[in-house]
C-alpha cells in the first residue's frame, strides 16, 4: 500500500466518521424534541421515566455512530445484533417484564401488556436473524472483510 | 439468502406497525366507551351476613361501544388492618364483547371463618380498616388495565357490647343471658350457639337459636341450656355459624 491509497483510505475514514457524526446528531436533535414534546404534555407522569429515556437515548445514539461508521464491514452486523439484544433487555427491565404502574390523584393505575413485550422481544429476535443472515451474507460476498 | 432477508424485514415492519397502533386504537376504544359517560354504570353496594359468609354485591353494567372485546372484568378487594393482611376477595369474571351490553352483578363472598378465625377481635371491636379496591379489565385480549384506590373505612363490630351473663339454675337447666349490639353495617342472621363446659373441659350442654338482627340493632336472648351434669362453674363459649366469637369463664351466682 503506497502513501496516496493510505491518504485516501484516511480521507474515507474521515469523512465517514463525519457523515456519522452528522446522522447520530440529526438523531439526537430528533429524541431531544420527543423528550420536549413529551415532558411538555404528559410533565411530571414523564419525568419519572426520564432517567430511562436517557439510557434509550444514549444507547441509541451509540448504536447509530457505531452501525454507520462500521458501514461495509463486518461489524456493522454485530452492532445490529447487538442493539437487538439490547433491546429486548431494555424493553423488558423497562417495562418491569410489562407491567407498569404509576399512581396519580389517589389512584393507583396498572397496565399489563406482558403479550406485547413478547412480540416485542420476538421483533427483536426475527432482528438476530436477520443481521446473522445479513452477516453470513456478506462474509459470502467479501471474505477478504 | 436476500429473500429471506427482505421476509424478514417486512415481517418485522409489519409487526412494529401493529405493535404501534395496538395501544393508539385501544386509547380510542376506550375513549369511545367511557367519554359517553352512561356506557358504565356501579349501583348501589349491598352487604348482607348469614350463613357464615359475608357477601357484597354491586350491580354492574358496561355498554361495550369500542371497537375490541373487554375480558376479565372484575372487580378484587383486599383488607388491612393496618399492616395486617385480613381478607381478600375477587367477583366473578365478566367479558363484555364489542358493541354488547352487559349487565349483571358483580358479587364477592367472603368466608367470615377465614377471616374471623385470625382476627376473631374484628367480632367484637369496632376498628379502622385499610381496604384497597381493584378494577380490572383486559382489552383485545392483550392489554389489561387495573385502577386500584385504598381508603380506611369504619368497621362496626357485628357484636359489639357483647355480654354473656348466667342468670340461673335448676337441676336440669342452666340460663344464660346474651345481648350485643349489631354496629355492623350489614344484618346478622344465622345460627347462634352457646356451649357450656365444665371445669374439666367436657361439654355438659349446648344451645342454638337462629337469630336474624338488623344493622344497628340490638339483640338480646335467654339460653335455656338443659345440662347433662350440674356444674357451679366452667366455661362458656359462644359461636355463630360455627365461628367462636367468645370464650369466657363463668360462676354461677
Amino acid at each position: 500500500m503506497n502513501e496516496a491509497e493510505t491518504k485516501s483510505n484516511r480521507r474515507k475514514f474521515l469523512v465517514k466518521i463525519v457523515k456519522a457524526a452528522l446522522v447520530t446528531a440529526i438523531y439526537g436533535v430528533v429524541w431531544f424534541l420527543i423528550w420536549l414534546l413529551l415532558s411538555s404534555f404528559l410533565g411530571d407522569l414523564f419525568l419519572q421515566f426520564s432517567a430511562l429515556y436517557w439510557i434509550l437515548v444514549c444507547a441509541s445514539l451509540f448504536f447509530t455512530f457505531a452501525i454507520r461508521i462500521s458501514e461495509n464491514t463486518i461489524y456493522k452486523y454485530v452492532f445490529i445484533i447487538l442493539r437487538s439484544f439490547f433491546l429486548i433487555v431494555y424493553i423488558a427491565y423497562s417495562t418491569n417484564f410489562g407491567v407498569l404502574s404509576m399512581d396519580y390523584a389517589g389512584f393507583t393505575f396498572t397496565v399489563e401488556f406482558i403479550p406485547l413485550l413478547a412480540i416485542m422481544v420476538a421483533i427483536n429476535l426475527l432482528s438476530i436473524a436477520r443481521g446473522l443472515i445479513q452477516a453470513i451474507e456478506f462474509s459470502a460476498q467479501s471474505p477478504e472483510d | 439468502m436476500r429473500h429471506i432477508i427482505k421476509a424478514l424485514r417486512l415481517i418485522i415492519a409489519v409487526l412494529w406497525i401493529a405493535i404501534l397502533m395496538l395501544p393508539v386504537t385501544v386509547a380510542l376504544s376506550l375513549l369511545k366507551i367511557f367519554e359517553a359517560g352512561n356506557n358504565v354504570g356501579i349501583g348501589k353496594p349491598s352487604f348482607d351476613l348469614s350463613n357464615g359468609n359475608f357477601s357484597i354485591s354491586i350491580p354492574f353494567y358496561m355498554n361495550n361501544t369500542g371497537f375490541y372485546d373487554l375480558s376479565e372484568v372484575y372487580a378484587y378487594i383486599k383488607v388491612y388492618d393496618g399492616d395486617k393482611f385480613i381478607a381478600e376477595s375477587s367477583t366473578n369474571w365478566l367479558d363484555v364483547p364489542a358493541g354488547e351490553m352487559v349487565a349483571s352483578n358483580l358479587s364477592i363472598l367472603i368466608s367470615l371463618e377465614d377471616i374471623f378465625s385470625e382476627n376473631r377481635e374484628l367480632l367484637t371491636s369496632n376498628k379502622e380498616l385499610n381496604v384497597s379496591a381493584s378494577l380490572h379489565f383486559r382489552v383485545a385480549y392483550a392489554l389489561a388495565f387495573t385502577v386500584t384506590t385504598s381508603s380506611t373505612v369504619q368497621w362496626g363490630a357485628p357484636f359489639s357490647n357483647l355480654t354473656i351473663q348466667h342468670s340461673s339454675y335448676n337441676e336440669t337447666h342452666q340460663v344464660f343471658s346474651v345481648s350485643f349490639f349489631n354496629n355492623a353495617s350489614f344484618p346478622i342472621n344465622g345460627p347462634l350457639r352457646l356451649e357450656l363446659l365444665n371445669p374439666s373441659n367436657t361439654t355438659v350442654g349446648l344451645m342454638e337459636q337462629q337469630i336474624g338482627v338488623p344493622s344497628k340493632g340490638l339483640y338480646q336472648g335467654l339460653f335455656e341450656i338443659p345440662v347433662s351434669e350440674l356444674t357451679n362453674s366452667g366455661t362458656v363459649r359462644l359461636y355463630f355459624a360455627d365461628i367462636l366469637i367468645r370464650e369466657e369463664r363463668w360462676e354461677s351466682l
